[in-house]
């Protein structure tokens, strides 16, 4: 517009509104820019803080981690690629359940009332953290259960959310598939009595063993921290007859020496195992007794899906091994966390347990997983251990 | 019948190594009158240096039981000056003594659990034993536990020798029936003393070796199962007595083994602790103990 | 402040519990008893609320009483045997028990959820419910601690001879004392059920056990309120420490072993400051005293008298021991030997070279040897192998050859467990400050105050008896034999490294009780001539049997006791 219209009634006394306007036109442009440079620009971000509770210390501390690990990686890569929105950001803050409940308690309640954070992942070991979980759903902040498979811990309320279900449907599975395919009609176990997960999977071994007809000719509960197998493998290798398969549910070191002892010691069962013999670690230390090994899993490496082919490469690339199943864990519990983060749009717990509540059927790094009454269910694999030591999917004898 | 024979056989084995552990263990409370939890660790120290040397640096079996010797006595010295003589000038021992053993079990484990990052740490298949001894009719032992067994009693047997005939030997016994008296006959208390936490830790960290070895396991934590055990061990031999830790270490070992066999391998704890209490009742001072442990 | 309890809601509760545990911990520790069933006690307790809870239903502060209950029994059933094992022995029966416990619990999968444990234990118990669970137990705590209770329990933990010849029942009283260790800790126990909601039989082993321990250990056996200090700190600690994360266990035990190490006691000991702690008992002792008017008829209603100060002159020996046989090994300490102390007091020595069997023989007598053959009669009760704390109760005190007292305790406490016998209130009773109780305790101060007047130990009191000279030792352990009235008093050797003047009291002390002929003295002494001055009837004993017996003149002129002993020795 012209300038002088407006003033020009008042023309000779007019200067110093000249100068105003000159200044408020100048401030408007100003102003307008850095509003216009902001909207595009980072300096107004939504940081949603999510806590991390895992084992960093104690008995279970080899799995605290790398599950860390897998979650840390997974926040970084949701940041990176900016997956919950441009101007929304997660921020990790860890804290260390100790392996047992005790510290579980007191470190969940850190994470909320001191941390303040909106939402958590992590659970170590079932015992720990279905003691951890209560305090979250009496505080209204959600859990997303990464890697605790025992019962009770989706059932303490609706705020608690898992994507590491029991492994129960993994071995009815593999008893399902595996008993007829190797005509499987004795069966013997050894597992860690006073191990409450190894022991679930033993009683899950056991009932579906027998629901398909298997005789269970010996089942050994010995201590968690036996090292000397001696007895309990003689004892199963003097069984009339020889059990067609041997079930070792210890933890990864010592399942290798079971397994590696019992084929010195002329045992020729087929070996299964379970999710914590789904290790690398299993080969290198027992090395060939451990071919043959039959295990149920949620992951291995090699699964067919983009997601995880993704997962693996990358992860491969920044640390220069490959992901381990705790890894896979902390990895996918993350992710599942972050799609319900995205839907959400906020940093409201309770928003984000709506849409916690919502997921259906998504995409993991496990393959599909279904989401029914909170409890996240995955396709589930069945992993042998093949000759030099790779894994790979279990396929039936021809 | 194979399978009861086979299992005493395994329960020697078994017993073998933990008499070895017990040796140590029995010596340093009968000189000392304490039960040291800290023994436990010192084993495992044993493991870890067993370890190093065996699968990083490819030692032999020999040098690495050497070193560990060595370690182990080191170690037995050193807490002997820096935890359990302070202690011991200062006031009654039986109960700090016993917190300060678990203590220094607690610190030596976190530390040693920090170096092995939680890791179980094992031998690669080639490192260890080979295949087990076939000793006719079936039987096998495996060749590493098989060792220990003959260690053990070939040590404890030592043991019996050396605390009876020689000089230092009997220097130990007296100091471990009354110092003052062995004060007063001339003898250095605190260097027996000392002497004696060098021969119990060096016993518990060539044991450690051993176990890391024929178990494949070495683990910040192993110790502890050793100790339990051990405990029991020694009371069923007579607390202080050397060849009844090797004869308490064997029937432990012993009874576990058919107690699986002919039960169950969940009721092994139950039995055995539960014989232990039995006999404290009924018999405290054990198999081949000194006098009655009663009270007034 | 209130945003900082929600923050740490959790860790205060943990520490609630670890406190109450603690308590536990000390009522047996109280007593110097190393209990490492700690943990079993609490695993019944928990499992008993968490099972009863759980698959019964049952409601809440029942399941409370259950878990203290279910501690109770147990430790009552526990104690019976393992109660006369001494320090390490018992300390390993409780630890083989607590493993036992656990390991039962691992295969009872159908009663305890096996080693999955007890999930969706209902979250019951508030930190109200802890606190004031923590402070009825240390009010019931402090209560026995400032009774006659608390009196035997320090002393039990101090020389457990004194309170034999004292007449306690040491065994009894460690029963009650590892009961109350039961209920508290199964108390606990439930608390913890009820605020985790989660149970593993693991949780319940030797860590537990020893982390229970080191409470009183780290905070101080003394008293109860260094377990709660220990408790808290090593509660709290780990909390502190977490920064480090993994480095926090090792500065755990750092802290533990550098405080266990300069402070071996604990961080709560009785006041080093010897002037306060000398202040604060004798104002206690003021307290407790009242006006000394106690009739005659008064202190038979009272006071237990002994059997004894029953009128004299009825005839009955006060002592007859007949036939007494005992052998260590090859050695035949005593054979056949008989002797009768009449009845009517009077001082008789007992001589005879080293090894002649003189100690071994009151030992017998006094009921800490049991002899292999023949009885020993007091007062025409046959006692023999009854135990010390029987024969002390019929009315024999003894002194030892080196003075015993009871070192951490007062000069004046010293003195008042000798009026343990005489006392009606029992264990139980005593605590709770009844009628029979309170006058216990005025008849035991007054008669106290009486001996420490009698052997001029008025301004040592307050003080520790362990600080005391030798011979003001044996001047306690005599103030404490006098204020029960015996009928039988043996010394062993009471003048060896007693200087003369005291030596001098002691004769005129004996001197005059001798005129009141209610008291026997039995005199076992190498010191000839006080023997010969003062006994009325000496025994002459060698190589285990009675050599001779008469007055002092006939005994000096006796030629088989000249050649055997004065010839010998002279």
């Amino acid at each position: 517009m012209k300038e002088g219209g407006m003033l020009s009634r008042t023309r000779c006394g007019n200067r110093p509104h000249r100068a105003a306007s000159i200044a408020l036109v100048t401030l408007s442009v100003l102003v307008s820019a850095s509003v216009a440079a902001s909207a595009v620009g980072h300096r107004s971000v939504t940081t949603i803080r999510v806590g991390e509770h895992w084992c960093l210390t104690g008995p279970a501390a080899y799995a605290g981690a790398p599950l860390q690990r897998g979650t840390e990686f997974a926040a970084a890569q949701i940041n990176r690629t900016h997956y919950l929105g441009s101007g929304i950001q997660v921020k990790l803050v860890a804290e260390d359940d100790g392996s047992s409940p005790v510290t579980g308690v007191t470190a969940a309640q850190r994470l909320i009332q001191v941390d303040h954070v909106s939402a958590i992942v992590g659970g170590c070991t079932s015992a720990a953290t279905l003691a951890s979980v209560k305090v979250a759903q009496d505080a209204h902040i959600p859990w997303v259960v990464a890697n605790a498979f025992g019962p009770g811990i989706v059932e303490t309320g609706n705020y608690i959310f898992r994507t590491s279900q029991p492994y129960t449907p993994f071995v009815g599975e593999l008893v399902r598939k595996v008993v007829p395919a190797l005509h499987v009609k004795t069966a013997a176990l050894i597992y860690a009595a006073d191990n409450p997960s190894l022991s679930v999977t033993a009683s899950d071994y056991t009932t579906f063993l027998k629901r398909k007809g298997v005789s269970i000719v010996d089942s050994e509960g010995i201590p968690n921290s036996t090292t000397n197998f001696s007895t309990v493998l003689t004892k199963i290798k003097a069984l009339k007859p020889q059990p067609d398969v041997l079930a070792v549910i210890m933890l990864g070191p010592q399942a290798a020496n079971i397994m590696l002892q019992a084929r010195n010691d002329g045992i020729q069962s087929v070996f299964l195992g379970h999710q914590g013999t789904n290790t690398p670690d299993l080969y290198t230390i027992a090395g060939s007794a451990a071919v043959g090994t039959i295990m149920p899993s949620n992951w291995f490496t090699t699964i067919n899906n983009t997601l995880n082919k993704q997962f693996v490469k990358q992860f491969s690339a920044k640390f220069h091994q490959k992901p381990d199943a705790f890894a896979a864990n902390g990895y996918a519990g993350m992710m599942v966390l972050a799609r319900a983060l995205k839907k959400a749009q906020s940093s409201n717990p309770a928003k984000i347990q709506a849409a916690l509540a919502k997921l259906y059927k998504i995409p993991t790094i496990y393959g599909p997983m279904t989401f029914d009454n909170r409890e996240g269910y995955a396709p589930g694999v069945i992993v042998q251990i093949g000759p030099g030591g790779a894994f790979r999917l279990w396929q039936p004898p021809k | 019948m194979r399978e009861a024979v086979q299992q005493i056989i395994n329960g020697l084995e078994a017993g073998g190594a933990i008499a070895l552990f017990a040796l140590g263990f029995t010596l340093l409370f009968g000189v000392l009158d304490i039960i040291n939890l800290a023994h436990g660790a010192t084993l495992t120290i044993g493991a870890f240096v067993g370890y190093y040397a065996i699968a990083h640096y490819g030692a032999p079996l020999i040098a690495a039981l050497a070193v560990a010797l060595v370690v182990g006595a080191i170690t037995g010295v050193v807490l002997n000056v820096v935890a359990f003589r302070p202690l011991r000038r200062r006031s009654r021992t039986e109960l700090s003594a016993l917190i300060v053993g678990l203590a220094l079990l607690l610190l030596i484990n976190s530390v040693l659990q920090i170096v092995s990052k939680t890791r179980v740490y094992t031998f690669p298949p080639e490192t260890f034993g080979g295949a087990p001894v076939r000793l006719g009719w079936g039987l096998t032992v495996g060749r590493l536990q098989l060792y220990i067994l003959v260690i053990a009693l070939l040590l404890g047997g030592g043991m019996f020798v050396f605390l009876r005939n020689t000089q230092r030997g009997r220097a130990i016994r007296v100091v471990a029936w009354r110092t003052d008296v062995a004060r007063s006959l001339g003898i250095p208390v605190e260097r027996i003393i000392s002497y004696t936490f060098a021969i119990a830790s060096a016993l518990a960290a060539v044991a450690g070796v051993l176990f890391g070895l024929a178990y494949n396991y070495v683990f910040y934590d192993m110790g502890t199962p050793y100790l339990l055990t051990g405990i029991a061990a020694v009371i069923l031999g007579g607390l202080g007595n050397v060849l009844g830790a090797v004869i308490g270490g064997l029937v432990i070992g012993v009874v576990g083994s058919l107690t699986a066999q002919y039960l169950n391998s969940d009721m092994v704890d139950i039995v055995t602790f539960s014989i232990i209490g039995i006999l404290l009742v009924l018999r405290p001072q054990g198999l081949l103990g000194r006098a009655a442990v009663r009270d007034i | 402040m209130s945003a900082w309890y929600h923050a740490h809601q959790a860790i205060i509760a943990f520490s609630l519990v670890n406190i109450l545990l603690g308590l536990g911990m000390f009522s047996a520790i109280g007593l110097g008893l190393i209990s490492l069933a700690g943990a079993g006690f609490m695993a019944a307790g928990a499992y008993a609320a968490g099972v009863t809870a759980t698959r019964y239903g049952v409601g809440y502060p029942e399941t409370l009483g259950l878990a203290m209950l279910a501690g109770g029994l147990l430790s009552a059933v526990i104690a019976l045997p393992v109660i006369r094992l001494r320090s390490h022995y018992f300390a390993i029966a409780t630890l083989a028990f607590s493993l036992v416990v656990s390991a039962i619990l691992v295969k009872w999968a159908w009663v305890s959820g096996g080693s999955v444990g007890f999930i969706a234990v209902p979250l019951r118990t508030t930190t109200r419910d802890l606190a004031i669970a923590v402070v009825g137990a240390a009010a019931l705590l402090q209560l026995i601690f400032r009774s006659e209770t608390g009196r035997v329990f320090r002393a039990i933990r101090s020389d457990e001879y004194v309170c034999a010849i004292s007449g306690v029942r040491i065994r009894y009283y460690k029963f009650l004392a590892l009961t109350l260790s039961g209920i508290l800790s199964g108390l606990a126990g439930g608390m913890y059920a009820q605020v985790l909601g989660v149970l593993q039989p693991s949780d319940f082993r030797e860590g537990r056990a020893f982390a229970i321990l080191s409470y009183a250990v780290f905070g101080g056996a003394w008293h109860w309120s260094g377990s709660v200090l220990g408790a808290l700190i090593l509660t709290w600690l780990p909390e502190y420490l977490r920064v480090f994360s993994n480095y926090r266990d090792i500065l755990t035990g750092c802290v533990l072993l550098g405080v266990v190490m300069l402070a071996p006691g604990g961080l709560v000991q009785p006041f080093r400051g010897h002037k306060l702690r000398l202040f604060l008992r004798k104002r206690r002792r003021s307290a407790t005293r009242t006006a000394p008017a106690a009739t005659e008829r008064a202190r038979g209603e009272f006071a237990r008298l002994p059997r004894h100060a029953a009128p004299n002159g009825q005839g009955i020996p006060v002592c007859e021991i007949t036939g007494i046989r005992k052998r260590f090994g090859g050695v035949h300490a005593l054979s056949d030997v008989a002797l009768t102390l009449p009845d009517g007091g009077g001082i008789y020595g007992l001589i005879g070279p080293n090894g002649s069997g003189k100690t071994t023989l009151l030992n017998v007598i006094n009921g800490f040897t049991p002899p292999d053959a023949g009885s020993v009669l007091i007062r025409g009760d046959d006692l023999t192998s009854r135990g010390a704390a029987s024969v002390a109760r019929a009315g024999v005190a003894r002194s030892f050859q080196d003075p015993r007292v009871l070192a951490e305790m007062s000069v004046f406490d010293n003195v008042l467990i000798g009026c343990h016998p005489l006392r009606i209130a029992g264990a139980l009773e005593s605590p709770f400050k009844t009628r029979r109780g309170r006058r216990d305790e005025r008849e035991a101060v007054r008669r106290a105050e009486t001996a420490l007047a009698t052997f001029g130990l008025e301004p040592f009191a307050d003080h520790d008896a362990g600080s005391l000279s030798f011979g003001q030792r044996r001047l306690v352990e005599l103030a404490r034999i006098s204020v029960s009235d015996p009928a039988l008093v043996i010394l062993d050797e009471p003048t060896s490294g007693v200087n003369p003047v005291l030596i001098q009291v002691l004769s005129d002390h004996l001197r005059e009780r001798r005129h009141s002929k209610r008291t026997a003295y039995l005199v076992a002494e190498h010191n000839i001539p006080f023997v010969m001055e003062l006994c009325d009837f000496v025994f002459v004993m060698e190589g285990g049997k009675l050599l001779a017996q008469g007055a002092p003149a006939a005994i000096q002129r006796d030629e088989r006791v000249l050649e055997a002993y004065l010839g010998a020795n002279a």
